[in-house]
């Protein structure tokens, strides 16, 4: 039952990973704690008596608040790393096309040598 | 418009390098004067650097975009992408700001791409004149190699090779959504490149080694990473699209 729990905590972690809801490294760590757990369940069912299982019980009942607790944890700082990196690169294009506004335009600058060869597109600058 | 330096751009239209930049303050004027030489434009991506890095690119003629802090190269490439596409460019060539990529050799990347092929990577090792590394460092990039002949459905030698050109629209695809793990850019891209459904091919290319500056991962961080890298692709891969 416990060592059940854990393979489905490995596969939660999975599942927002893949969403993209979690980022690599806190699904890693997140897959590793589980695979232990699931493994040290399982030789506690193999090599335990019940009686060794009732200083546990306590655990056992928090443990899961605490790991859903933890998971949310990890999620929400995922998604902050995504948004600080695309801000930081917003700053970094915004500070880029500033400074090719400001400056007085030399062969080297992009803006006079490339001129913006789709106005629809996406990316374009708009006129 | 004016592009192709070398000619090869009138063809594949305006080409920009991009460049990204950790703490190579040493090395990254030579890389921008040799580039200047054969790009329309050179964008250096200042990542965070703790130097002079950014000042001395500027100096020698880069349009320099600056991170306020370290993002890692994945996310430093993606800024240089939506830059590069925001003024034009309709293929960029990725270069090392260590020195190890010669421009020289770009004319083959270039050449390397076509309707069916958007990225092209340079590879040290396709032709069998240069060996893999001794100890750990060979032996991950050979893991590297093999894991991505496997996911991208071709021969890959040199899955870790930052020297290479992608053309649009694979361009606009990384420019919304681009690994940025460490070896995404590199590893993770190709793959993803191929999930998104387009060619990538390996071409010989000859590089240097590093001309200054110290590599900003050691060994052993590298070979957790490499795992990480490798545990992690199958499920980043099978990812729904952004």
């Amino acid at each position: 039952m416990v060592g059940a729990f854990f393979v489905g905590l490995g596969g939660l972690v999975t599942f927002l990973f893949r969403r993209a809801m979690l980022s690599m490294r806190y699904w890693a760590g997140w897959l590793f704690t589980a695979a232990c757990m699931a493994f040290g369940s399982a030789l506690t069912l193999v090599f335990g008596t019940q009686r060794d299982w009732y200083w546990s019980i306590p655990l056992v009942v928090a443990a899961p608040v605490i790991l859903l607790i933890s998971v949310q944890l990890s999620v929400s700082i995922s998604g902050h790393r995504r948004l600080i990196i695309r801000l930081a690169q917003e700053v970094a294009e915004l500070t880029g096309r500033l400074d090719a506004a400001t400056q007085p335009t030399t062969d080297a600058r992009p803006l006079s040598a490339l001129t913006h060869s789709d106005q629809n597109d996406e990316h374009a600058i708009n006129p | 418009m004016q592009h192709g330096k070398t000619g090869i751009g009138t063809a594949l239209g305006p080409v920009a390098a991009v460049c990204p930049a950790f703490n190579e303050a040493e090395s990254v004027a030579a890389v921008v004067r040799d580039a200047l030489a054969r790009f329309d434009v050179v964008i250096v991506i200042d990542d965070g650097s703790r130097d002079a890095t950014a000042s001395i690119a500027a100096a020698a003629g880069a349009v320099v975009l600056r991170h306020p802090f370290n993002l890692g190269v994945g996310a430093a490439l993606q800024t240089g992408f939506r830059y590069a596409l925001r003024c034009g460019a309709t293929v960029v060539v990725q270069i090392d700001a260590d020195g190890q990529h010669l421009v020289d050799q770009v004319d083959k990347l270039l050449a390397g791409l076509d309707d069916d092929v958007s990225m092209v990577i340079g590879s040290r090792f396709l032709d069998g004149t240069a060996a893999y590394a001794s100890g750990p460092r060979g032996w991950a990039m050979r893991i590297l190699a093999r894991r991505a002949s496997s996911l991208v459905g071709q021969p890959m030698s040199d899955a870790s090779s930052g020297f290479r050109a992608i053309a649009r629209p694979l361009l606009d695809e990384f420019a919304r959504d681009f690994p940025d793990s460490y070896l995404g850019d590199t590893f993770g891209a190709a793959v993803l490149a191929r999930r998104h459904g387009f060619g990538v091919r390996e071409v010989s290319v000859t590089m240097r080694p590093r001309q200054g500056g110290v590599p900003s991962t050691g060994p052993f961080r590298s070979a957790l990473q490499v795992a990480r890298a490798l545990a992690s692709v199958r499920t980043a891969e099978t990812r729904p699209k952004l």
